[in-house]
């Protein structure tokens, strides 16, 4: 009888001494905020002097091919619009017109065939997707012409452009 | 008392001296600083930020004083899954009261399953701090802007 009590009592013991394997989680919780975030540069190969020296370049107009180099970083889709500061160039020199609208200016993506007139009003140009400047459509070149035709006085103006980044 | 009856007693005796020597059972808490981040600036996405000592597990070691910790981490956003970021947070020890292998010093990035943050052998019985620095990584700017909560579950297992 004392026999089985001494194996009773060992087993009713032995858990203690083996210790059981012990797994526990503790969990602690987090927040992220994640805002939206857009920033650009473009910045100008050289001088954006147009010269016009005979009439075929007044009226077909004067390109400047790759002019601009506009680099996106953004976590939204984005839209670029281009606008002008003023509703008509500065007139530089008495000889000038005071009236050249903007309208003379367009601008393009590199990669796009056709230019689009320049307003006081903020024109689309071309559109991108989220990403940095990696991205196919976050690094790209520009191309602007002008096209005064025969109206204006000969002379000289100057005006200031506009590039906007906002969300598509 | 006849001869059994002693015998008994004194294996009941060594048995309850060792339960009080042996048997002190493994336990841990964890403790967290503020985890709130926000990505708001050109350095969030593109530079990682280190929070130091942003856990503190306090481990009360049995007469094993042999655990592995584990750790990952678990979304609790309601976006698509492939939206959420999840290679956000790597964590590393940044120091315990004891010495724990240099290995989980270098950072390690947390997933959705459990990644191995340290191992720890030879503290029976004995009380460890270990801290462990959260690393928020650059994330880039492919994930939309929103607010992403996570759990970091962290777990302590004997062997």
């Amino acid at each position: 009888m004392s026999n089985n009590k001494t194996i009773i009592f060992f087993f009713l013991l032995f858990p203690n001494l083996i210790l059981a394997q012990v797994s526990i989680s503790r969990t602690a919780n987090a927040n992220v905020n994640i805002v939206s975030y857009m920033s650009f540069d473009v910045t100008s190969n050289g001088p954006l002097d147009f010269k016009f020296n005979n009439n075929q370049q007044l009226l077909d107009g004067v390109s400047l091919n790759n002019k601009f180099n506009v680099n996106v970083v953004s976590n939204i889709n984005w839209i670029m619009n281009v606008s002008t500061l003023t509703s008509n160039f500065l007139a530089i020199g008495p000889q000038s017109s005071a009236q050249m609208p903007p309208e003379i200016l367009s601008i393009k993506k590199s990669t796009s065939n056709s230019f689009i007139p320049l307003n006081h009003s903020p024109n689309m140009i071309c559109l991108g997707y989220k990403g940095d400047q990696t991205s196919t459509s976050n690094q790209f070149k520009m191309d602007i012409k002008a096209t005064p035709g025969y109206t204006f006085n000969g002379g000289s103006y100057a005006i200031v452009l506009i590039f906007t980044l906002s969300v598509q | 008392m006849n001869l059994q009856k002693k015998t008994l007693v004194f294996i009941l005796f060594v048995f309850l001296s060792l339960d009080k020597t042996q048997a002190q059972s493994f336990s841990y808490d964890l403790q967290s600083s503020a985890l709130s981040f926000d990505y708001s600036n050109l350095n969030n996405f593109t530079s990682p930020r280190t929070i130091p000592k942003a856990f503190t597990l306090n481990i009360r070691n049995s007469n094993r004083g042999k655990y592995n910790v584990f750790c990952k981490i678990v979304s609790n956003s309601n976006e698509n899954f492939g939206n959420i970021p999840l290679n956000l947070f790597s964590v590393k020890v940044n120091s315990a009261n004891f010495t724990i292998s240099s290995s989980y010093y270098t950072s390690s990035i947390l997933g959705l399953s459990d990644v191995i943050v340290g191992n720890v052998t030879g503290r029976a019985r004995k009380t460890d701090t270990i801290y462990y620095d959260l690393i928020l990584n650059p994330i880039g700017f492919n994930y939309d802007p929103n607010n992403y909560n996570y759990s970091f579950i962290f777990t302590v297992t004997e062997y």
